[in-house]
């Protein structure tokens, strides 16, 4: 019996070296975001200082809107892409379900380096102006593709006799989709717009190909700041945008539920006793 | 359609009136050679079959022989490969399946996870834009019938299966179809609560007095809830008849197997008249026995387990040893060998049976010939 | 009896696929992604392969187009083939790393129960959500001369102290395991608890030690888990960008970095182009020998 507690004990202490190592950078990127001391050797007191600087940084200011700007339209995009994939699947036959599926691991799976050079090719090639759409197409290629992983987990768990024993009852093709597909869709589609715009807001790798020189995000900026300096700006940014982020996804949570937001499991609500 | 959902009134179920019962007039549902393929294989072939209006008819056989796929045919949710489907004189087959007017219970129940109970009923009662009103009187005056009333509100998810059972039966059954499909619809259930629902959906059929369309693999089951039941096998409807003529008249080997007359005698035609064929039985020798239409020269003649009367080893008929002998409670499982290595299995009452009889005890069957069948071999 | 076997096995293979009818004009669904695939993922990547085998000339910028191999014989040189080597070992570690640090996490979350057990997920979760610049930003302050982990381990002895710990190998390591952990152990826990707990008391009953189950059970009957994790770390490891730009200095240290050179630096499109393209075949050869293991992942993901 002891052997068991000890292997319990090992896996515990390596999921708490684990929990560590991913919460001890944002903990002190949190802290110093109120450090006094600008050089970050030491704590010289808590100060609001960094969080009023960024705020009244112009270029912050624009960099954050156009972050935004380009993650709204990446998830309209990207779940409307999802939408149409998953339901048009269903309806194709074996070989191009294979296909569709295949595309969408591809683009999950493709380093974002040879994607975005990619579209940098093609865009220069047709004449296109590095800038906004650019980089949104860019962030559109991969995000779509989580979006697709998501509706798809819970449109395969929840369609199917849903729909049928809908047009059993009279529903025609578009009511039963309004009336049953997407209300039993809608948490997936939350799931996965939350995604995409994380996603899209944080990237780094298509922004930098394909935003140009007229176009600049967040992350750019802070990669900027953090190659010359190290500045506390940076931290009170990062603090922000972490805030920002946890909000939104608490209220989701709060909203649907817990394993919803995770997209680890199918969701098991309405659930029958059934085969 | 005037089965008027204003007939149900009160939930426990009146006697039924032998007017709406198999009601006479013409066919409510007509399959004419109906077929299905996958892939270039038949899955249904050839079907033909006429229900009547109230009639409460059961597809039974075994797994995969395309009873479930003749049901979703019927429903429109599967495609025929060819051959008709007439609902009410109407040919409905290329009618896509919300535009038909029949509905069904589905295996899996299939209730809308998002929406409520009395909402799950009242689903097809909005698509066609019914006043609020009458969808609330229907949907209470349903929730009556299968006594579930109180639970309106209630998620599927929140009731047990039987109760969700109840709830997917009233929300096809409210929008009055002209005949109601069920597919295996008690097969998730417990035995108690199989016999319950059995019980409440033959109510409610009589009450209604709308055609029922039932599948299932269990014969039992098919045998008594049915006024007809249809056999399947390999894609192909066997036989189709009352449940006691299956049962004491098989057409063919497989039915016989299917119902459970065990014994099959090899017998030679020796000629016919009329209804009646004269044969040479093993075991039996010569008997004038009921037969089907087409024997040949070789025939099989079924003998089914409760025919044979066990007697004691003197006694009038052949000898046979007991091999094998189950206590099955009200009844009790008897195995015989008789001579040429003829081997019977019986059942018999329990009672009728002296305490003492074991293997290898001496006994004497006797059948009497009106009892017997005759089918081809 | 063989035409009974052959109906339900038609029977079972169409029920499996059965597809809604397609009179519901799927084909017209799938035009908007069929088309945006086409467009912005396929024809870039074809792209990339006629321009790895084009020249260009340095006075002008303009590109040649032919079947030159120049490009691709410039790969074998000791400046861009060094970095690529380095790149893949790197990735290499750090797979390793994330499989053999993710599989007791994953054990750990599957012990736990109910509650416990979502707001550890959530924990493993969220920190993906959190920009890998700031995540990795962060690790350049713990790692500077008088950062904490520095200090910690100079407390240690494991290293000298004032020791400036960023910008080496080992910062882009911890960087790399840190950010992409959870996208190990998430599809090596799905496939743990797909794992039939009857099993697990079988193995107890014929008398393996817990340790024993886990080397000899949960292990192997983990590997579905496995195969996806490696593929969604590897792969997109092996182009990483920004966790070498931040934490690797200004030194290019990794592919992604020189192929970033190639376009937006030295102009190189061709070279760059082939870089990209050596990266995308090695990723097809992967995925094609993995194809099989694709449909678990299906079932993972």
């Amino acid at each position: 019996m002891s052997s068991v507690r000890k292997r319990h004990s090992f896996s515990t202490a390596v999921l708490a070296a684990v929990l560590v190592l991913f919460y001890a950078p944002i903990l002190v990127v949190a802290v110093n975001a109120l450090n006094q001391d600008d050089t970050l050797n030491s704590w010289g007191g808590g100060t609001l200082r960094w969080f009023r600087q960024i705020l009244a940084d112009g270029r912050v200011r624009g960099d954050f809107g156009t972050s935004a700007l380009i993650a709204a339209a990446t998830t309209i995009l990207s779940v409307a892409i999802a939408l149409t994939t998953v339901l048009a699947a269903r309806r194709l036959p074996h070989g191009g379900r294979t296909a569709f599926n295949m595309i969408t691991y591809a683009r999950l799976m493709l380093p974002e380096v040879v994607t975005a050079v990619g579209l940098f090719l093609l865009f220069r090639r047709f004449g296109i102006e590095m800038g906004l759409v650019p980089v949104i197409i860019g962030h559109t290629l991969f995000c779509s593709a989580y979006a697709t992983v998501v509706v798809q987990a819970r449109y395969a768990a929840v369609s199917g006799r849903f729909s049928e024993a809908a047009a059993d009852l009279g529903a025609g093709p578009w009511r039963t989709f309004r009336r049953v597909t997407l209300p039993l869709l809608a948490p997936a589609l939350v799931v996965a717009g939350l995604l995409s715009f994380t996603f899209s807001f944080d990237d780094v790798v298509s922004s930098v190909f394909l935003s140009g020189s007229s176009v600049e995000t967040l992350p750019m900026l802070m990669m900027g700041m953090i190659r010359q300096r190290v500045t506390p700006e940076v931290n009170a940014i990062a603090v922000a945008v972490m805030t920002i982020t946890f909000a939104v996804v608490a209220l989701v949570v709060a909203a649907t539920s817990v394993r919803a937001a995770g997209g680890v499991r199918s969701s098991r609500d309405g659930a029958t006793d059934d085969e | 359609m005037t089965n008027d959902t204003s007939a149900l009134a009160k939930a426990p179920a009146n006697p039924p009136e032998p007017a709406t019962r198999a009601g006479g007039g013409a066919p409510v549902l007509k399959l004419r050679s109906l077929r299905r393929e996958y892939h270039g294989a038949a899955v249904v072939e050839g079907v033909d079959l006429e229900l009547r209006d109230g009639e409460f008819f059961s597809f039974i056989g075994p797994s995969g022989c395309g009873k479930t796929t003749t049901l979703r045919m019927i429903a429109g949710l599967e495609d025929a490969s060819s051959g008709q489907i007439l609902l009410s004189g109407k040919d409905v087959t290329k009618v896509p399946a919300h535009r038909r007017n029949v509905h069904t219970v589905f295996q899996s129940y299939a209730l809308f996870p998002h929406l409520t109970v009395a909402e799950n009923i009242a689903f097809g009662l909005r698509e066609r834009k019914r006043p609020d009103q009458e969808i609330r009187a229907r949907v209470s005056r349903m929730l009556e019938l299968v006594e579930l009333t109180g639970r309106q509100n209630a998620r599927p998810r929140e009731l047990s299966g039987g109760m969700q059972q109840r709830v997917a039966l009233a929300r096809s059954l409210v929008l009055d179809p002209a005949v109601l499909l069920l597919d295996e619809p008690l097969g998730a259930l417990d035995l108690r609560l199989r016999r319950q629902m059995q019980l409440l959906l033959k109510t409610v059929q009589q009450e209604v007095g709308i055609t029922f369309v039932y599948v299932t693999h269990d014969q039992e089951e098919a045998f008594s809830m049915s006024d007809r039941v249809g056999v399947m096998n390999a894609g192909e409807l066997v036989q189709v008849g009352a449940p006691r003529d299956v049962y004491e008249r098989p057409a063919t080997r497989f039915v016989a197997d299917f119902v459970g007359a065990v014994n099959q005698l090899p017998a030679r035609v020796l000629g016919r008249s009329g209804d009646t064929v004269e044969a040479d039985v093993a075991l039996l020798g010569r008997v004038r026995v009921p037969a089907t239409g087409e024997i040949g020269a070789e025939a099989l003649c079924v003998v089914r387990p409760e025919v044979p009367a066990l007697g004691p080893a003197d006694g009038a008929g052949p000898g046979c040893l007991v091999t094998d002998v189950s206590f099955e409670g009200p009844q009790t499982s008897v195995g015989l060998l008789a001579a040429d290595g003829i081997a019977l299995t019986i059942v018999v009452p329990s009672h009728s049976l002296p305490r003492d009889l074991a293997t290898g005890d001496a006994v004497t069957v006797s059948v009497r010939e009106d009892n017997l069948w005759l089918i081809p071999a | 009896m063989a035409n009974l076997m052959k109906t339900a096995q038609t029977k079972a293979k169409a029920a499996a696929v059965r597809r809604l009818p397609p009179r519901w004009g799927g084909w017209l669904l799938a035009v908007p992604p069929m088309l945006f695939t086409l467009l912005f993922f396929l024809a870039p990547l074809v792209l990339l392969m006629i321009y790895s085998f084009g020249k260009i000339d340095i006075l002008t910028f303009e590109i040649k187009f032919g079947w030159n191999l120049g490009n691709w014989a410039a790969l074998g040189n000791g400046v861009y083939l060094s970095g690529l080597i380095r790149s893949l070992v790197l990735t290499l570690v750090s797979t390793v790393l994330c499989a053999v640090i993710g599989f007791p996490t994953a054990l750990a979350i599957s012990r736990a129960s109910g509650r416990i057990q979502t707001v550890l997920l959530l924990a493993i979760i969220v920190p993906y959500w959190i920009s890998f610049v700031v995540r990795n930003y962060a690790w350049l302050t713990l790692l500077g001369p008088r950062g904490l982990v520095t200090r910690l381990l100079t407390a240690v002895h494991l290293t000298g102290p004032g020791q400036d710990l960023r910008y080496t190998t080992g910062a882009i390591l911890v960087g790399m395991v840190s950010s992409y952990l959870p996208l190990m152990i998430l599809p090596i826990f799905v496939a743990m608890e797909r794992i039939d707990p009857a099993v697990l008391d079988a193995a107890a009953d014929l008398g393996l030690t817990a340790l024993a189950t886990v080397r000899r059970v949960i292990l192997p009957l983990s590997m579905p888990g496995f195969i996806a994790g490696i593929l969604l770390v590897g792969i997109p490891a092996t182009g990483e960008y920004t966790i070498p730009s931040i934490l690797g200095g200004g030194k290019t240290l990794m592919v992604g970095n020189i192929i970033h050179d190639q376009f937006l630096g030295v102009g190189d499109i061709p070279v760059g182009s082939a870089i990209a393209t050596a990266l995308m075949g090695l990723m097809l050869v992967l995925l094609l020998a993995t194809r099989r293991r694709v449909r678990q992942l299906e079932d993972v993901l």
